[in-house]
């Protein structure tokens, strides 16, 4: 358990759909929404790599490389045709002051399509890659609910799907012996969709808000990669991210309506509020390390990525804690760490994997719950003490068939935990990837 | 930009070489399929040995244009990715390996002469070529019968075009080679 800041329960005006539209709102609300959209957590896909727990910067030698280290393409050695799908499921249960709650929401999608094309050469390598890939799930669904008695509860429920994709272009060749490097440029794309509803009930009314948003993102960064052979069974590598450009754009439909128990009132409506969504934000850059070691039949591998959250950036600007009094980020830097290993059975064409990957929250705040107060939705966000860190525990197997195809399946059990004191929240993520290659 | 700026950087005298380097006798490239009309091995130093292998996965060892002139195992012989294995052990640490593309060059009394000789073009015409690959057939049976005498892996050329001495000896195609393949493991 790792204990963040003091919990500090603060209240904010406005929700998410509210910060977009460009009203007065907190910093911190930013951050929130970026978690809330999933794109500060790219889990990545592909059924080797995501069964030897992502700990793959030292290992690919297929079209995965374009993913976890664009210089590992130069260790491709057969014209690559790659695909796969990407299942998630997800067990969000809350418990506000006690009362608890519990939805389950699942997807299916495409995990990824490759192709990947080696050069003929005389001497070292010259790989050429292309894939798009799923690097990210939104596909959420969650329930907050207060309680108080049969007359008096608020009840929020939050809708979102989507996921992120990431359009790979990439090259990866030998510069000596022992030396590969790549480069890759990156397309980000990402088509999302939320409903977000509060329902308010008191002892002489009940009003209900919603927020119906679609939102496309679009965003650029570039890749660049290092593989060094040190012996024939050790390798290591080295990928490093540019900051990420992302611009999202989108619109959305505020409506908000009521109704009296007494009286001779017939309730209320009110009309939708339009409004158009124009967010620029810049990811920082990403430092992944990894270390490759093979003694036949067994290959470990580990990998340790830095990713500086704090220069989260906003219109150009770092996206400050405004209820830190050290005006601290929002987000925190974080150390990812992951592990994995793989093994080749001597009597059938299948490898066993099996691994591990850390990755912390990046946030140390959460919402709480929003209630409609004087006809506006309040939302009240506090600091969390971590119960469960985020991570993952993966295994997996690939299989060879008739030399030219390999199919791989991997699966990972993970989530996290977290504690405002009020509000406990849990999620239990199953994901499923199944991928394929054509090699010829 | 930076793409192109670090391609430019990876293509631009790096040690990856995308065509056959030039030589003194004037050979120009024709087809990386006939490397056996000059050199005495016709598969370069290939640092890229898998991180780890086995049997079953030895189709990914080699490159997809090797397919061409494919390297094959004889009845005694080793596996496929054993004799690449020790070729490459072998050429590196050859004090002999003066060729750019890590091989030894062959005698030039050899092939490139006789061809001079009989006033051949290389790759100039369609006939040329495939009386050079029907040359380079024969002779490369003839080096492995060298090797083999001198203890090293018995091993065979299979052209594209299929006229190869591997059919001859060793049945029809990848078939026979997988075959043979499970056999010796």
């Amino acid at each position: 358990m790792i204990t963040k800041k003091l919990c500090t329960a603060c209240s904010v005006v406005l929700s998410v759909i509210l910060i977009f539209a460009g009203t007065a709102y907190g910093q911190i609300q930013y951050a929130l929404t970026l978690e809330r959209l999933g794109i500060l957590y790219s889990p990545g896909t592909g059924g080797r790599p995501y069964s030897m727990g992502g700990a793959y910067t030292a290992v690919c030698d297929d079209a995965f490389a374009l993913l976890y280290n664009p210089a590992g393409l130069a260790q491709v050695k057969r014209k690559e045709l790659s695909f796969g799908f990407h299942h998630t499921r997800n067990d969000a249960s809350s418990e506000y002051l006690g009362f608890p709650t519990s939805m389950t929401s699942s997807t299916t999608s495409l995990g990824h399509v490759a192709i990947v094309y080696p050069y003929p050469t005389y001497r070292g390598s010259l790989v050429l890659g292309f894939g798009v890939f799923r690097t990210g799930g939104s596909d959420i669904e969650l329930m907050t609910k207060d309680v108080i008695d049969t007359n008096n509860r608020t009840e929020n429920i939050y809708t979102q799907s989507g996921s992120v994709y990431q359009y790979h272009v990439g090259i990866g060749a030998d510069v000596s012996p022992m030396v590969s490097l790549g480069v890759g440029l990156v397309i980000w794309d990402q088509s999302l969709d939320f409903v977000d509803n509060v329902v308010s009930e008191g002892n002489d009314s009940i009003a209900y808000w919603a927020d119906d948003v679609k939102l496309d993102l679009d965003g650029i960064s570039v890749n660049f990669g290092m593989l060094v052979r040190i012996n024939e069974h050790v390798r290591a590598g080295l990928a490093v991210s540019t900051p990420t450009w992302l611009s999202y754009g989108g619109d959305a439909i505020t409506s908000y309506e009521g109704d009296y128990k007494t009286g001779t009132y017939e309730g209320w409506t009110t009309d939708p509020e339009y409004s158009l969504i124009d967010e620029e934000y810049t990811l920082p850059m990403t430092f992944r390390g990894g270390i490759a070691v093979a003694v036949e039949p067994v290959l470990i591998s580990a990998d340790a990525a830095f990713i500086p959250f704090s220069q989260t950036k906003r219109e150009g600007l770092r996206i400050i804690d405004e209820f830190d009094s050290s005006g601290g980020h929002a987000l925190d830097d974080v150390w990812n760490f992951s592990i994995g290993a793989e093994v080749a059975l001597p009597w059938y064409p299948i490898r066993l994997r099996g691994g591990y990957a850390y990755t912390p929250l990046i946030l140390s705040t959460a919402e709480e719950l929003t209630r409609i107060v004087d006809d506006f939705p309040e939302t009240t966000i506090a600091d969390f003490e971590v119960e469960r860190e985020r991570h993952r525990f993966t295994f997996g197997a690939g299989a060879l068939i008739d030399r030219v195809l390999t199919l791989d399946i991997g699966v990972a059990i993970g989530g996290y935990e977290r504690d405002t004191g009020e509000l406990l929240q849990k999620r239990d993520i199953l994901e499923v990837v199944a991928s394929g290659a054509y090699r010829f | 930009m930076a793409l192109l700026a670090c391609m430019a950087v990876l293509l631009a005298g790096c040690y990856t070489m995308l065509r056959h380097p030039s030589t003194d006798d004037g050979y120009e490239y024709t087809d990386f399929r006939s490397c056996t009309q000059c050199h005495e091995r016709y598969y370069h130093f290939d640092p890229h040995e898998p991180l780890y292998s086995d049997a079953w996965w030895d189709y990914y060892a080699l490159p997809w244009w090797y397919d061409a002139v494919i390297v094959s195992d004889d009845e005694g012989g080793v596996p496929i990715r054993q004799a690449i294995q020790d070729m490459n052990l072998k050429l590196r640490d050859d004090a002999n390996v003066t060729s750019p593309m890590g091989v030894k060059r062959k005698d030039p009394s050899d092939g490139i002469k006789e061809k001079k000789e009989s006033g051949e073009t290389r790759g100039s015409t369609d006939e040329n070529q495939t009386k050079i690959r029907e040359k380079t057939a024969t002779k490369t049976k003839r080096t492995s019968k060298r090797e083999k005498d001198d203890g090293a892996p018995d091993l065979k050329r299979k052209s594209d075009s299929g006229d190869t001495g591997l059919e001859d000896e060793a049945g029809t195609g990848d078939e026979t080679r997988r075959d043979k393949k499970r056999k010796l493991q």
